[in-house]
């Protein structure tokens, strides 16, 4: 045969290196820096907003004054360290928690439209609160019951989702799709049944808040188990973030590409459900975060999993203070429910973002 | 590239997916930096048999051995360190760019959490020159054609740097000076390479032996020459040829005749 030469030879003139990153994507160098000040200054700005409006110079008086510097008023301290910054805190954490457990089912399930809910696991979480409220299960517990209540609603739907799929051959994306939708419709009505149940209208409405998501039960000492559990499972994924890309590429390159996609599969829904089970414990099932914000990183980052993730931890942080700090002041002295909030700013500005720009997910549309 | 050309043979290799029996017992060696075609009429198992080679599909009975090692025994990882397996199509994830995409090659060679080893770009764009996409390697993958996608899914098996590349039907979308660049580039290459191939005439002419696969079963194997012939083209494929030599290279070419006058008849007939 002829050798037909040209573009199969070795290249001679490479693009010159500045050619870095293609138009409209930005270099992980320069995002995420820009995210953690984004972060940083979001929660400075969230800790003066509420029913008295402080100056973000008090705010940062008022936490340098924590860490050894000038002292501040006592008030002062009391709303921003006492009150404020519990809540802050685990806003963060949920909104990069939702946001992680988001990008990572996505990437498990290779569908757009899955969010960290679809596993079940936040409906078995609302059976176990809903239980919680209605008929004062755990009252032992006190404070803790409807997180305790909502921690074993978790994870029995977890394990029943895990088994259901496991038997039927598996976790595959189209099995755990199905599994966790239909397990999700079953626990929901479970939950409904429970409400409808009572004659108590102040659990109803208790159920119905706590369905819609808040960080209202923020404080110190139940802190610290979402936070640590936040950031020890992103690090874990992130410590797959090459396993990831591969698997989103499908499932038969993965395994060309010598991926363990069993094992892998089954650790990712085990930390999706841990992940999950405990955002939904302390805060409610938060819509739309886990759906949107994983998109809207892929959209400034590219699909690669070492920057999606960081990046969207820290959107989703962001993005969940701001949204903490509309629900808590746009109706005072009432709290609007998260996801009305994360519903009503989100939607139309992820369709707005999907409407600008090409994109696409997963090889379909 | 560091990798060296690794024999591969498989014996008696069965494979059943829902108790169907796909393919029926098929021999193949290559020797280490041999190009193995695998051709065969549609649906006579060649895509089975090359994923059964790969270890990426189990296989029922027979083994399939790479250097000294039986693949189906192999970690997925040194599997995949030995082995590259390039599908004929690929879904490539949106928002991926052409070099990022070739980069999951170097999977199998690094920690799931390493963030990309210093010969990691040296490899992935020497991968990218060779099937002449290293000017489109930031482009995103959705902006590529049929074909450019095709030679970015080769270049991926490339950067892998195994010692067998497995392709099926890597021909597929390209121009004829695509397929003919791409087959000098695979005959060039420092490794062994089986591939199924559609183009009966491709694969005289750049394998060193051929595999006739036909309802799943090996028909004949060895040098074209002497498989490729028209009784066995007749038998496999049902269709009537002759063999016509080029005056300039004195190699002998196969010239295809549909078999009956009334070719649709012809396509109903086969397919029942």
């Amino acid at each position: 045969m002829n050798a037909v030469g040209g573009a199969l030879s070795p290249p001679t003139h490479l693009p010159s290196p500045k050619a870095g990153a293609p138009r409209g994507r930005l270099s992980p160098g320069i995002v995420l820096p820009a995210l953690l000040v984004v972060t940083v200054l979001s929660a400075l700005c969230a800790l003066a907003f509420g029913s008295e409006m402080l100056p973000v110079s008090t705010v940062v008086d008022a936490v340098h004054s924590r860490f050894g510097g000038a002292p501040v008023t006592r008030s002062e301290l009391a709303i921003v360290w006492g009150i404020r910054a519990p809540r802050v805190l685990l806003g963060l954490a949920v909104g990069a928690g939702l946001a992680v457990a988001g990008a990572v089912v996505q990437t498990l399930v290779r569908n757009a439209l899955a969010d960290p809910h679809l596993l079940g696991v936040s409906s078995g979480a609302s059976v176990g609160a809903t239980a919680v409220i209605t008929t004062g299960l755990f009252a032992g517990a006190g404070v803790w019951a409807l997180s305790f209540g909502a921690m074993i609603g978790a994870l029995g739907a977890a394990i029943l989702v895990f088994t259901i799929a496991t038997l039927q051959g598996g976790i595959t994306p189209l099995r755990l799709v199905l599994t966790g939708t239909v397990t999700a419709s079953a626990l929901s009505a479970i939950a409904s049944f429970l409400v409808l149940r009572t004659n108590d209208s102040q659990a109803a409405q208790s159920v119905l808040f706590w369905l819609l998501g808040s960080l209202a039960g923020a404080s110190w000492d139940k802190l610290w188990a979402p936070v640590i559990v936040v950031f020890l499972l992103t690090a874990a994924v992130f410590a797959l973030h090459g396993w990831l890309d591969a698997l989103a590429a499908g499932p038969d390159v993965a395994a060309s590409l010598g991926i363990p996609i069993r094992t892998l599969r089954n650790v990712l829904f085990g930390v999706l459900a841990a992940l999950v089970g405990t955002m939904v414990a302390v805060s409610g099932a938060i819509a739309f975060v886990g759906l949107v914000i994983p998109h809207v990183t892929r959209m400034i980052v590219g699909a690669r999993h070492r920057v999606v993730l960081p990046a969207a931890a820290l959107i989703g942080a962001s993005f969940l203070v701001w949204v903490d700090v509309v629900a808590r002041t746009s109706l005072r002295p009432t709290e609007i429910p998260l996801s009305v909030v994360t519903g009503v700013i989100g939607a139309p500005l992820f369709l707005l973002l999907l409407g600008r720009r090409r994109y696409r997910f997963g090889g379909s549309s | 590239m560091s990798a060296r050309a690794l024999a591969l043979t498989a014996s008696g290799v069965v494979v059943r997916i829902d108790r169907r029996t796909i393919v029926k017992g098929v021999d193949i060696a290559a020797d280490a930096g041999a190009v193995v075609g695998v051709v065969g009429p549609n649906g006579s198992g060649k895509s089975t048999f090359l994923r059964a080679l790969s270890g990426l599909g189990p296989i029922a009975d027979g083994d399939v051995r790479v250097g000294d090692e039986s693949v189906h025994a192999m970690s997925a990882r040194s599997r995949a360190k030995a082995i590259s397996f390039v599908a004929q199509e690929e879904q490539s994830p949106a928002d991926l760019l052409v070099h990022e995409y070739v980069t999951l090659g170097r999977t199998p060679h690094a920690k799931p959490w390493s963030l990309g080893g210093k010969d990691e770009k040296a490899v992935v764009d020497r991968a990218l020159g060779e099937v002449g996409m290293i000017e489109h390697r930031f482009s995103s993958m959705d902006t590529l054609s049929g074909g450019e996608r095709r030679r970015v899914f080769l270049a991926r098996g490339l950067a892998q740097d195994a010692g067998v590349l497995i392709l099926d039907e890597p021909t597929n979308h390209l121009d004829i000076r695509h397929q003919l660049e791409l087959l000098d580039l695979v005959r060039s290459l420092d490794r062994t390479v089986i591939m199924a191939l559609h183009d009966l005439d491709l694969a005289a002419a750049v394998c060193d032996r051929v595999l006739v696969l036909a309802d799943g079963v090996g028909h004949a194997f060895g040098h074209p020459s002497d498989v490729l012939t028209t009784s066995v083209v007749a038998t496999v494929f049902g269709v009537e040829t002759f063999a016509l030599v080029n005056p300039v290279t004195g190699r002998s070419h196969l010239v295809f005749e549909s078999r009956n006058p009334q070719p649709q008849h012809t396509f109903s007939e086969s397919a029942l």
